[in-house]
């Protein structure tokens, strides 16, 4: 019966890694030091610009990415004031708001 | 029998100004085809006049859309115009034409509702000969929940104005000018569905259980 335990174990780690991983919530975002903070606001901008597809249909990616870097200190006040506001506040909140920024920048 | 007639007259008067406000919730400068203005809110930087973007929808959900026909608008009936103008009705259907073209990139385009199809609404308001006017919403063909609201308007550019006035000389003399606005638009409408929707699908990537980055 050890490697049925085994499995069990296994599957709770993989669960906890993987809720801690998909969820970041405010919890991390306070738990980032200021300059930290501008840090993952520009990671997740790269990270946005990375996964969009739209050059093929003439989207100017460096555009957006530039309207979003020069938006980077807004969308982190933006993330500031909903995490004071909901400390329980999930990255669902924190990616409604960076969306409405890509929203705002995307022409 | 009333016994008060005055207290009665008091009564209905105060019943007629509660209705006028609450009919009267629609800003003056919209046409009454989005129906509710209540959630628009001023748009900042290059968005349009009047937004309504539903942030927490997830656009990486649908891969097909409705594109309704464009209806020609009348402001001041609240209802689409009776006897528009041929140039009016030359205009919605260059704009859906546009907006068909510009949206297959991203979607498939459909005829009948699905819970993964979009279904877009919009209206060429007729109005002053000098401004092109549009009003427009998309919603989940299914649930029919609104997902982006919008109302914008564009100025012509002024040396083609033409001579002021009608409708008809406006574009008799401007077709192009006018076409190359709803070009625009139907671009810009298409780039940001299909920003949100790729943005939305990476962030499903990156929750996936394969995947172990937050960021």
């Amino acid at each position: 019966m050890g490697w049925v335990r085994l499995l069990i174990l296994v599957m709770a780690i993989s669960l906890v890694w993987t809720s801690a991983a998909s969820a970041m919530s405010c919890q991390g975002w306070n738990g980032l030091a200021a300059g930290k903070k501008s840090d993952a606001v520009d990671s997740m901008i790269r990270s946005a610009m990375a996964g969009q597809r739209g050059r093929s249909y003439g989207v100017n990616r460096g555009a957006i990415e530039r309207c979003l870097l020069g938006e980077a200190r807004n969308i982190e006040y933006d993330f500031d004031d909903v995490c004071a506001s909901s400390r329980t506040a999930s990255m669902q909140a924190i990616n409604n708001i960076f969306k409405n920024y890509i929203w705002t920048c995307v022409n | 029998m009333d016994r008060h007639p005055a207290r009665a007259l008091v009564f209905a008067l105060v019943v007629a100004i509660a209705l006028a406000c609450a009919t009267g919730s629609r800003p003056s400068a919209t046409s009454g085809f989005l129906g509710d203005y209540t959630t628009l809110v001023k748009g900042r930087g290059n968005q349009a006049r009047l937004v309504y973007f539903h942030s927490e929808a997830d656009f990486s959900a649908y891969d097909a859309i409705i594109v309704d026909p464009v209806i020609v608008w009348d402001a001041e009936q609240a209802g689409p115009a009776r006897d528009p103008a041929a140039e009016s009705e030359r205009q919605a259907g260059y704009f859906r034409q546009a907006l068909r073209e510009h949206l297959a990139d991203v979607y498939q385009l459909v005829e009948v509702p699905n819970p993964r199809t979009l279904r877009l609404r919009v209206a060429i308001v007729e109005g002053a000969s000098s401004r092109v006017n549009i009003e427009c919403e998309l919603i989940d063909s299914v649930s029919r929940e609104r997902l982006i609201a919008a109302v914008d308007q564009r100025k012509l550019p002024t040396a083609s104005e033409g001579e002021a006035g009608t409708a008809e000389s406006a574009g008799s003399a401007d077709s192009a000018d006018v076409d190359r606005i709803y070009d625009r638009w139907a671009e810009i409408i298409r780039n940001r569905l299909a920003a949100l929707r790729d943005f939305d699908a990476s962030q499903k990537k990156a929750d996936s259980p394969d995947s172990a980055s937050a960021y």
